[in-house]
């Protein structure tokens, strides 16, 4: 796992391979949790979810875009804490504005196409979650930290 | 079916249920060959015993916890220990001990048996797993025979089966064992027969010994040895063995036992019953259509089968090099299993021989001045000294590492018998700081406390004033200089210069001395506890396992120290005739071996020469079999991805709690800049190093094991330590903040 080459491709797996993940979201001091259906960015700076707009999670991450996902693959077996990996995704969401939509639609879909009513119902939402950082737990409590440096450049 | 089968009702399609052996014996027992009457529990049992008491999910984590390919030996050991404590302190519930106590109790009652594992994976052909499972010999009543099924259900997960297992491609998790439980046949005398010889040879060979088998299966008892004509049955030739004991039957197990005079001059086998063993060995191989490799005994009339299956050839042993200096070890460590006679004649031999012979060389070597030497002289003096080097890094691989069973051997029998919860817990039994690196750290102690009382000497010493310190000060600092300036470290002498020695003096002077574990339970109690468990006839076998135990236990710092002290001496010649070369252009005098220095000594023009083998070749000067520190590396970055370790697990091997600095040692200034209430991480802490522990708050160490030197000082000082911890001195850096937990085994990295 301590190879930065190797830890990305395991989080590629498991985000393929994954369909869903805990969404965190704040409101003041409250913090509220979901089971979303999420897709991943090929380059794994971004996690795409679908959420409609009168939800609770979507009245907190307008309010507060600070979110916290976890992704796991954990099977209910007693086994799991040794043998499952579990991501924390901490990062920032905003609604994907309407000229990216398409692109970030196709993305979406390309795993979870199932859900393209869903996704296309004028009331639903599409999130993207700008990721900072992953920590990573395998083997129970083995932890290692990817994070994304910001060099992004700042508008005048 | 109840989950027991006898052996009248044994088929071959029961292969998965009852194992190889079982099968075999039931196979030859209707071919009218005579086999001491048993049943078979079946792994249908076993399953049942760890789902329903959970024990599965159990060994499950415990296997979870790392890769077994990245696990050393130690690593192995360490968790087959814990996985076999499991199965000891786990009952057998009680409907499964019913349902076994009926069937047994109709069978046996009261008569002594053997209870041996039958494998379904084992004696298939290319996978013998001969000698990794266990077998226990006159086992007696209920409870004790139920005791030793769960002692042989444990030997599924013994570190040698393991990692044969794990060689062979073999699912672990879907593993079970069958357990034979066999009427006991007290041979008057036993053997072992090839009907083809297992060194790839035409021909067959017999084997035997007075008594019953165990003392030549492992190794304890030379046999006598006859080789025959595999076509005529025809004697080729007889090597008889200086017969002097036997392996017989005593209450509660088997022991050695002298020879009467009489049996001493014979053979155990007479011509005819020669005959008959060879007779029996080339039908057993007609009836399996391939080489059997056997054993018998014989009793009275009767000749027994005990076991058959297929002979594995000896593996090509063309290349002439030592098994352990093979790329991987670990399957050499695990075979080095010795049986506790075995463990005993190494015992006095390391004790008596071995280690005052070292000192005494490290002693004669050091009355030489190199500096005295002419260039001829030293030339040889190096080159008599890398011989004599070489032939103690052979004898510690030979003999001192297998010793180190000893520990381990004392850690299971103390385990069978006490059952503590921690597996660990006999390890404050073997801790006595007889170490000589305890003994060292002791006289730095004292110096720092000189330096403490005495402001004057304290100021003097700081400002680089060492002429001008008192007499009394003085005396013990050279003395300490004089007795230790031959330990080294990476192949640095350690004491080359005082002002790193003073520095960490300084460093300890200023704060308080370390108290001493507190807590810990007095030993001398702990260890008549463990004896006052055996039977009165037993209590001389448990002090004489302790002993071995204890000196085995130490000499794991203790062999380490003199061995480097015979390599201070090869060193002092070499830095000597590095002193002599001088510094050349493009030349790292630093970096060269003792046999570069010798071929540059003897004649100059081979410099250029000498610089390209340096430029070839990355690592300098590396000598073998002592640990040496590897710098591993860690890509922790792609494009905009940075990677970090959070949190880091390994082994828990001294509790405790610590928070402090990390200073990471990849080199002696690194020993020297150590500043109290760190924490020390390392590759591998080598004895010669632990001087800085009583400084430190914590050890962090890569190379895993519960008794490896960093774990083993760490528990002397009542320090929180990790070990196994991959890539340790990569991940962390000196100055980052660390939080040991040595409770879990877990070490945080940041706040």
């Amino acid at each position: 796992m301590k190879d930065i080459h190797q830890l990305k491709s395991k989080l590629s797996t498991l985000f393929a391979e994954q369909y869903f993940a805990v969404l965190a979201t704040r409101s003041g001091d409250s913090i509220h949790t979901t089971l979303v259906a999420f897709a991943a960015g090929d380059d794994l700076k971004t996690i795409f979810v679908c959420t409609p707009r009168a939800t609770r999670k979507f009245a907190n991450l307008k309010q507060n875009p600070s979110v916290s996902l976890l992704v796991h693959n954990s099977s209910n077996m007693a086994t799991d804490i040794r043998q499952s990996i579990a991501v924390t995704v901490s990062g920032t969401a905003e609604e994907v504005p309407a000229d990216r939509l398409e692109a970030a639609r196709a993305v979406y879909l390309a795993k979870q196409p199932h859900m393209s009513g869903f996704a296309a119902s004028p009331n639903t939402a599409i999130i993207e979650v700008t990721v900072d950082r992953y920590d990573v737990v395998a083997h129970f409590q083995d932890v290692t930290i990817l994070e994304i440096q910001k060099n992004r450049i700042v508008q005048p | 079916m109840n989950g027991i089968l006898s052996f009248d009702r044994i088929e071959r399609f029961h292969h998965g249920l009852v194992g190889g052996k079982a099968t075999t014996l039931a196979t030859l027992m209707r071919g009218g060959i005579t086999v001491p009457d048993g049943l078979c529990v079946t792994t249908t049992v076993y399953e049942d015993f760890i789902r329903t008491t959970g024990l599965g999910t159990r060994i499950e984590m415990e296997m979870g916890r790392l890769p077994l390919a990245q696990m050393r030996w130690e690593e192995i050991w360490d968790m087959a220990l814990r996985i076999r404590n499991l199965f000891l302190n786990t009952a057998v519930p009680d409907p499964l001990r019913e349902m076994l106590a009926s069937e047994l109790e109709a069978r046996f009652a009261g008569r002594a048996v053997a209870v041996r594992s039958s494998s379904p994976q084992e004696d298939r052909a290319g996978s013998s797993f001969a000698g990794l499972h266990e077998s226990y010999v006159n086992v007696r009543g209920l409870d004790a025979i139920i005791e030793h099924i769960r002692l042989v259900w444990a030997s599924l997960w013994s570190d040698g089966a393991l990692l044969y297992r794990k060689e062979l491609g073999m699912d672990m998790q879907k593993s079970a064992m069958a357990v034979i439980v066999q009427e006991l046949v007290a041979g008057e005398c036993s053997g072992v027969a090839f009907s083809r010889s297992p060194d790839g040879a035409d021909h067959a060979v017999v084997e035997s010994v007075y008594g019953l088998n165990q003392g030549l299966v492992d190794g304890t008892i030379t046999p006598d040895h006859w080789t025959l004509d595999r076509r005529t049955g025809k004697l080729i030739s007889h090597t008889p063995a200086v017969r002097e004991q036997a392996m017989r039957t005593v209450a509660g197990g088997i022991a050695l036992m002298p020879l009467a005079e009489a049996e001493r001059h014979a053979p155990p086998l007479d011509e005819d019953n020669l005959e008959r063993v060879f007779g029996m060995a080339m039908r057993l191989e007609k009836t399996f259509e391939g080489p059997q490799d056997t054993e018998w005994t014989i009793r009275g009339e009767s000749l027994f089968l005990l076991q058959s299956r297929p002979v594995t050839t000896t593996q090509d042993s063309a290349s002439d090099s030592t098994p352990w200096s093979a790329g991987d070890k670990r399957p050499w460590y695990l075979s080095l299993k010795r049986s506790f006679d075995n463990l005993k004649v190494l015992h006095r031999r390391i004790e008596d021989e071995l280690l005052p012979q070292m000192a005494a060389e490290a002693r004669a070597l050091s009355k030489t001045d190199p500096a005295e030497l002419s260039d001829a002289q030293l030339i040889q003096a190096i080159q008599t000294r890398m011989r004599i080097h070489r032939y103690w890094v052979d004898v510690y691989w030979r003999d001192f590492i297998p010793f180190a069973h000893g520990a381990r051997l004392f850690g299971q029998v103390y385990n069978d018998l006490v059952k503590p919860e921690d597996p660990y817990a006999f390890t404050a039994l073997l801790g006595e700081t007889r170490m000589t690196g305890m003994e060292r750290n002791r006289e730095l102690r004292m110096l720092a406390r000189m330096i403490r009382s005495d402001n004057r000497l304290r100021e003097r010493l700081s400002s680089g004033k060492m002429d001008d310190v008192n007499t009394e000060f003085s005396t013990y600092f050279n003395a300490f200089l004089e007795r230790y300036e031959d330990l080294t470290f990476k192949s640095v002498r350690f004491f080359k210069d005082r002002e790193g020695l003073i520095r960490l003096l300084l460093e300890m002077a200023e704060h308080a001395e370390p108290e001493a574990a507190a807590g810990r339970p007095e030993i001398a109690s702990l260890a008549d506890d463990f004896i006052d468990r055996f039977p009165e006839d037993r209590r001389a076998f448990a002090r004489k396992l302790l002993e071995i135990g204890r000196s085995s236990y130490r000499l794991r710092d203790n062999d380490n120290i003199v061995l480097a002290r015979i390599e201070a001496q090869l060193l002092k010649v070499v830095d000597e005739a590095k002193r002599r070369i001088g510094e050349f252009d493009r030349l790292n005098a630093n970096a060269l071996t003792p046999a570069q220095t010798v071929k540059i000594l003897s004649d100059p023009s081979t410099i250029p020469e000498i610089v390209k083998e340096q430029m070839t070749i990355d690592e300098p000067v590396q000598h073998q079999g002592r640990p040496g520190l590897a710098t591993p590396t860690v890509d922790n970055a792609d494009g905009d991805f940075i990677m970090r370790a959070r949190q880091l697990i390994g082994q828990p091997a001294g509790q405790g709690l610590a928070v402090g600095k990390a200073r990471v040692i990849s080199a002696v200034n690194d020993l020297f800049q150590f500043k109290s209430g760190e924490i020390l991480v390392c590759d591998s802490i080598d004895p010669n190093m632990t001087f800085v522990v009583p400084l430190a708050a914590a050890i962090v160490e890569r190379r895993g094991g519960m008794l490896v030197h960093g774990a083993i000082v760490a528990r002397e000082y009542g320090l929180p330590c990790v070990t196994g911890v991959a890539d340790a001195s990569a991940l962390i850096t000196t100055g980052d903040r660390l939080t040991v937990d040595g409770y879990l085994g877990i070490v945080t990295i940041g706040d």
